[in-house]
This record gives structure tokens, sequence and C-alpha cells, in this order.
């Protein structure tokens, strides 16, 4: 029997509960509820942090490049897979999908991430559309999505 | 999928010597200071403090210290992957047991057995070549579509392991 008093104490409360969190079924924890987190998209992502690297290299000093190895790799991999490249078509791909009200927000930052050619694929990938959404309006989502890209 | 804005807290601890004008700028560089590149298996990894909520509230004065604690709260854009999430990754190691993947600075694992076996490692070119399609070949650099299989959380990290066996997963770009 776990004796509580020798258990850290920063321990004690900790619930982390991973084996509960399930993407295909959009179980994200309490944490990332759609009330409490708003997924973004890749585009979105490449905004803000160039964003904020040039307001940092606008700073003279040693703060000009003292970004962290989080922030650059996270830098690089939205800049390699951005589909939508700039403000106007990342403000229209957001438009977008939030007329799609019976998607919930993550489903909408996955189908502009990942851009699946088809129903068939998008459903596949992501599991949590399938019977939420008809393959005939998805197919036009789908499209209209892709006319956005770069 | 994977990037978030969320609402944090964070007590911030500010020594008196920054008890003038510039304390406002002082409390939000220290916070970013703090938080920015950490990461919790809470709430994965902060990437950037997107915006500090405003108005700022009034420091708490330790007693007997001369520090005060201001409990900021604000918004930050987070990373945090999720168990069955397709994501698109970049090669980094190619090896017989399995190929390493980076999502920035995340690495998912995805082994031999979640590769399909229609795909043979070559030990000459460190890649994994179809059998089918020759021209398919994924190495260091590539990018591949997985799906997040599993994630172990502890207090202080992520490790991943993915799979790229099912439909519409494997070579990207």
């Amino acid at each position: 029997m776990l004796n509580r008093s020798r258990v850290p104490s920063g321990l004690r409360s900790v619930q982390l509960v991973p084996e509960l969190e399930d993407a295909t079924t959009l179980q994200l924890g309490e944490d990332f509820s759609s009330e409490k987190a708003q997924p973004l998209t890749i585009s979105e992502v490449s905004i803000l942090l160039s964003r904020k690297r040039d307001m940092m290299r606008e700073l003279e000093g040693p703060r000009a490049e003292e970004f962290s190895s989080v922030f650059k790799k996270f830098l690089e991999y939205v800049e390699r897979f951005d589909r939508y490249k700039g403000l106007e078509a990342a403000t229209n791909v957001r438009s977008l999908l939030q007329r799609y009200e019976s998607l919930d927000p993550f489903e909408m930052a996955c189908l502009a991430n990942l851009c699946p050619a088809d129903a068939e694929e998008a459903k596949t990938i992501i599991p949590s559309l399938k019977h939420k959404i008809d393959d005939s309006s998805l197919n036009q989502l789908l499209q209209d999505l892709a006319s956005f890209t770069h | 999928m994977g990037f978030f804005q969320v609402e944090l807290t964070k007590n911030v601890r500010v020594h008196p010597r920054h008890f003038h004008s510039k304390l406002k700028e002082t409390l939000i560089q220290t916070l970013m200071d703090e938080v920015e590149g950490t990461v919790s298996g809470r709430f994965g990894f902060v990437v950037s403090v997107l915006e500090v909520l405003q108005p700022l509230p009034k420091g708490i004065l330790r007693e007997g210290f001369g520090f005060a604690i201001y409990p900021l709260k604000y918004k930050a854009l987070v990373f945090r992957p999720f168990k069955g999430e397709v994501l698109d990754a970049v090669v980094t190691n190619v090896t017989r047991h399995g190929i390493f993947a980076q999502v920035g600075p995340l690495t998912i694992f995805v082994s031999r057995h979640q590769i399909p076996s229609d795909m043979t490692h070559d030990e000459e070119t460190a890649s994994y070549i179809s059998v089918v399609e020759k021209a398919e070949r994924i190495q260091r650099d590539s990018a591949i579509r997985l799906r997040v299989n599993g994630i172990k959380i502890d207090a202080s990290s992520f490790t991943a392991v993915g799979t790229i066996l099912d439909d519409y997963l494997g070579l990207v770009e």
C-alpha cells in the first residue's frame, strides 16, 4: 500500500493521464478542451513566430539572437510545412474553416495542416470527422482549402 | 493539431532593485525568460509568450524577503502532442530498427514494425526504399506523415512513438 506521507509532496496531486487521451475521438483532456485552448494552424503559428523573430531582431544588443532552441526548431518546422504562406491566405483559411460549425476547432486545424486530397483521406486520417460531415460538403471544403495553398 | 493558444499563470519573482518605472517591462521580460523554451508534461513545449493579460496584477511582497511576487496571467503558444493525431515530421535518422523523425524539438520514433513491410532498409544509403516503387525512399530530411501511437510523459519532457503503416501515411512532399 502506498504510504502517502513518503510520496514527495509535488507528486501527490499530479494527474497525468496520457492513456486516456486520444485525438481520434477528440479526447484531449481538460487543459486542451475547446473552452480552454485554441488550436492554431501551422500558417498562423508561422506568422506569430516570424513576427516575434522580427521583433527580437529589432532590439539591439545581446537579446537580438537569444532564441531558445525550442523556438528555433519550431520556426524551422512551420516554415517547411506552412502550406498557405502569408497573412491573407492564413486568414482566408481560418474564415473558411469557421463556416463549418459542425467541426471541432481541433479538426479544423488538422484539415488545414494536413490538406487531405479528398473526403476519404480526410476521414481516414482524422477519424473523428466520420459522422460529422457528409462527403460532398467535405470535398467542397477541401477543394476550397486547396485553392489557398501556395 | 499540436499547436495551441492557452492561458497560463506564472508567479514571477522580482527583486526590489526593479521597483521603478521600468517594472512592467522587467516583469514581461522575466516571464519570457522563465517560460519560453520550457517543456512540461501538462502543457507541452512553451514556444512563445503571446500576450500578458492587462492590467498587471499587484505584486505581493514576501514578508522578510523584500521580493515581490506577481501572479501573471498570459497567453502562450504551446505545442502539445496527442496520441492518435497525424502529423508531418522530418526524418533525422534511419537505422534498421526504425526511423527517427522530428516535429520541431520533439523526437518521434517509428519502429521497423511500424513501417510497411514492402519497404526495405538499405544500409548503404541509410534509407527505407519501397520494393514496389524504387523512387519512394525515406532518408534523412525526408518528410513523413505519421500517426502518433503513444506518448510517454514525465514531468519535463516527452518521448513519442509513431506509425506509418496505415493508409495515407508515409512519405509526403
